[in-house]
């Protein structure tokens, strides 16, 4: 029984898989570079291994302190108000230093808004946060103990300690800012701070051993008790 | 951004005068009680800061100075005071010195022990020499470390148990600012809000002419002055009389000292 071409069955090109491949994998190069910052690091929110912000990577809570200073006991509108001020000091702080650890490329526009022009170049200049290109930064440590007084003054104590690679070594950095900051027409604003950063070495289990030693070595040793002309532990006399 | 550390850690104050220069004049009145604003003065400081260099000084004037002061002739510059209140006191420094003051602070006997019981007292002033005074009451021995309230009153008020008398005490007022300063450091140092403890203890038992928010902004750069980097200087004087009266001369010599001060706010 014979056929004709119309009714004979179509087989696939053999060359089909590999374009349909070469296509895949054009699109998502597209895709990478549409997300990459000029810098080469990428910080979609999509999952990619090795970003400064990556969402996968578990960052520490922050741990947020916020009293009055002291002073009159507050009305009622005044404590309404010093409610308020608490909020927007809690999303400064994250807001700037998210920033300076997560989100490089939001560090400029993080600091113009927070800070005076001046203690914003400054700051800038001391070189906080983490290293440059930094990649996989997990936040071990993040606290923040806000003070406000008169609702108008205020005292940020910033603590963060970071680990990370750069390069081709690991990074880890033990922070600590304070803030101070007065509220001006234009909101919040810091205009003068203290920093301090320094590499942060957890003491590892050998060095733990070793503090153990030389403490053992320092007890002075235990002298024998007299036991004529003593007492024993009732009180009488041995 | 860079990854080195910060050694030493990083400070910035915005508190930046046309010049960059703050000098704030600051008086000890000898009231017990009263008006200390229409009283004599017992210690006259001139504390300079530049806020470019973040160096100060402190310049001292022995109350038995005579001076010219402006409207009311000459006498000793504690009458100052107790002529035309602090505007006064400051106008005469002014014309005495060239330098053009910005704020005054005036306190008393009850006013500065309370004020340094509330910022929590521990004053650290190391004491080389032991003081013992009956006029002030000081009992200080030797090798005290740190000094209470009623130990800090003792020992600004002391004079008669020190060689140069007056002059020597106010040299010694400056040596105690220079202590508070320390004191203020190592507060903000443990906890930055202590700032607010401080500026609320200089507005309870003090008058002064800096309002809120610049007090505010004057702590926070004056805490960031280290106190190795302020000087201690006390106008040099001879001892001499007005009639029955015993004063001190300024001098000569004094106006290289203002001029340097005016100059670079610091000593």
């Amino acid at each position: 029984m014979t056929t004709t071409a119309s009714e004979k069955p179509k087989r696939k090109p053999w060359w089909l898989p590999a374009v349909a491949v070469l296509a895949i994998g054009g699109i998502v190069a597209a895709a990478v570079a549409m997300t990459a910052n000029d810098d080469g690091s990428n910080t979609s929110s999509g999952p990619s291994s090795g970003s400064i912000g990556d969402p996968e990577i578990r960052q520490a809570k922050w741990k947020f302190t916020l009293q009055r200073g002291p002073g009159k006991k507050f009305s009622n509108k005044q404590r309404v108000y010093f409610a308020k001020q608490r909020k927007k000091l809690k999303a400064m702080t994250r807001e700037v230093f998210d920033a300076l650890y997560l989100s490089p490329e939001k560090q400029r526009a993080a600091l113009r808004a927070n800070f005076t022009p001046k203690a914003r170049k400054s700051y800038q200049r001391a070189g906080v946060g983490v290293p440059q290109k930094a990649e996989d930064v997990r936040i071990r440590w993040r606290s923040a103990r806000i003070v406000i007084d008169g609702n108008a003054r205020a005292t940020m104590d910033v603590k963060m300690i970071a680990r990370g690679k750069a390069g081709q070594g690991a990074f880890a950095t033990k922070h600590r800012s304070i803030l101070y900051a007065a509220r001006t027409n234009d909101g919040w604003k810091v205009f003068g701070f203290n920093v301090d950063q320094n590499p942060f070495r957890k003491n590892k289990s050998s060095d733990k051993e070793e503090d153990k030693k030389n403490r053992d070595k320092k007890k002075p040793a235990k002298k024998d008790k007299k036991r004529s002309g003593g007492r024993n532990r009732r009180g009488d006399r041995s | 951004m860079a990854a080195a550390p910060i050694r030493g850690g990083r400070a910035h104050a915005e508190y930046q005068p046309k010049d960059g220069k703050i000098f704030v004049l600051i008086l000890g009145s000898d009231a017990r009680s009263g008006n200390p604003r229409h009283s004599r003065t017992d210690g006259v400081h001139l504390a300079g800061i530049n806020t470019k260099t973040m160096k100060g000084g402190i310049l001292n004037f022995p109350r038995d100075s005579w001076v010219n002061i402006p409207g009311s002739g000459s006498a000793r510059i504690n009458e100052a005071l107790n002529r035309g209140g602090p505007d006064l006191a400051v106008r005469t420094i002014e014309s005495l010195t060239g330098i053009q003051v910005d704020y005054w602070l005036l306190t008393a006997f009850e006013g500065f022990q309370k004020a340094i019981k509330d910022v929590g007292g521990k004053i650290p002033l190391p004491l080389k020499r032991g003081m013992y005074d009956s006029g002030s009451g000081a009992r200080l021995p030797r090798g005290t470390k740190t000094l209470s309230a009623e130990e800090s009153l003792a020992f600004v008020r002391s004079r008669k148990s020190l060689p140069g008398g007056d002059v020597d005490r106010t040299a010694n007022h400056g040596r105690f600012l220079i202590a508070l300063l320390r004191k203020l450091r190592g507060d903000i140092e443990r906890r930055p809000d202590r700032m607010f403890d401080w500026m609320q203890a200089a507005r309870k038992w003090t008058a002064l002419d800096i309002p809120p928010h610049e007090l505010f902004q004057l702590g926070v750069l004056t805490s960031q002055v280290k106190s190795q980097d302020v000087g201690n200087v006390t106008v040099p004087v001879r001892i001499g009389s007005v009639g029955s009266a015993s004063v001190v001369f300024v001098q000569p010599g004094a106006q290289a000292i203002y001029d340097r001060f005016k100059e670079k706010a610091s000593l």
